[in-house]
């Protein structure tokens, strides 16, 4: 198995992991809960700082791991590309989303779309970040994807 | 308009060449500076390398690029 794809897995797997520790302390019963700004930064930088510290562990072991042989090529770099692109069009439609539901919400106060109060600051938070999580998991998979076909 | 109506495909001999040179994929991708993965994509016509990969297989081989790669329609 590639290096990449060692890392693609790692990546998806840690990355669902933070997202699912940052979603129980700002979600309670399939809602955002609305917890005070200093929780809410708290629970921010914790996860900025598991992100990062899981990936560089990631990194780490997968480099130590190396011996000499070459880490990626113009077809990693390729598939790199590819992924990132998907990961783009994921946030697009999602941040697409969000702002439809805003405007909707403006619009036409008894919509029948699925509601986001994103005037509460964790709500909005926790779409925003959820967004982004999303978006890493599509480029993790799609890379993962191209590895296989 | 004028151009090319339908994608072609580029063929290789990398794994004949390869076998013929004794040389094992971790070997050959160590040589032209490429992943075995790489290779083995290659080999699969799965992938085909840019220009420059493509002639450093050639170079590696010490045959002309067109022993190695072709281009069917």
């Amino acid at each position: 198995m590639p290096e990449q794809e060692k890392f693609a897995w790692a990546s998806l797997i840690a990355s669902v992991l933070v997202w699912a520790y940052f979603a129980m302390r700002m979600t309670d019963g399939g809602g955002v809960v609305e917890v005070a700004a200093r929780h809410m930064i708290f629970s921010y930088v914790m996860l900025v700082v598991m992100m990062v510290a899981s990936h560089a562990v990631i990194a780490a072991m997968l480099a130590a791991g190396r011996r000499g042989r070459i880490a990626s090529d113009e077809r990693d770099l390729a598939i790199e590309a590819r992924a990132e692109r998907v990961e783009g069009y994921v946030v697009a439609v999602l941040v697409n989303v969000l702002v439809i539901q805003a405007l909707a919400e403006a619009a036409f106060p008894g919509h029948l779309l699925p509601r986001f109060d994103l005037g509460s600051v964790p709500t909005l938070v926790f779409a925003l970040i959820t967004t982004l999580f999303a978006g890493h998991v599509a480029k993790q998979l799609a890379t993962l994807w191209q590895y296989r076909v | 308009m004028t151009g090319p109506s339908k994608r072609g495909h580029v063929t290789n001999n990398v794994r004949h060449l390869r076998e013929s040179a004794g040389l094992t994929q971790a070997e050959l991708a160590g040589r032209v500076g490429a992943t075995r993965q790489t290779i083995i994509a290659v080999e699969a016509e799965k992938y085909a390398p840019s220009l420059e990969l493509a002639f450093r297989l050639a170079r590696a081989f010490r045959v002309p690029f067109e022993s190695v790669f072709d281009y069917r329609d």
